[in-house]
């Protein structure tokens, strides 16, 4: 089969990974703000209803 | 377009930075060092 090397991955790369980390926490961001709008806040996808939250209305 | 919805985009983020990370892997451990094994061994071959 194929014989595995040991390239050094997180030591040169570890920079990548902590910025992949900051894209996260900002998409999360992104997108629960996006998912306030008035566009996407009645969508029945919103994970709101989930957690018991009503449809707002009028905006 | 679901791409496009608010509600999946952690969800896009996350498989493909994991798709990102196995293909980093894969390719740096297993197959970039076998072809560069291969072209290595022809060299040397072909200097006997």
């Amino acid at each position: 089969m194929f014989k595995r090397f040991p390239t050094p991955i997180l030591k040169p790369y570890w920079p990548f990974f902590v910025g992949g980390v900051f894209v996260y926490w900002g998409v999360g961001k992104a997108a629960s703000a996006s998912a306030q709008t008035a566009e996407f806040i009645n969508d029945p996808r919103n994970p709101r209803f989930a957690r018991g939250e009503k449809p707002v209305e009028l905006k | 377009m679901p791409q496009l919805v608010p509600f999946y985009f952690l969800n896009q983020l996350t498989y493909g930075f994991l798709l990102i990370t196995v293909l980093l892997v894969l390719f740096s451990q297993f197959f970039l060092p076998r072809i560069l094994r291969l072209y290595v061994s022809r060299l040397f071959i072909s200097k006997l």
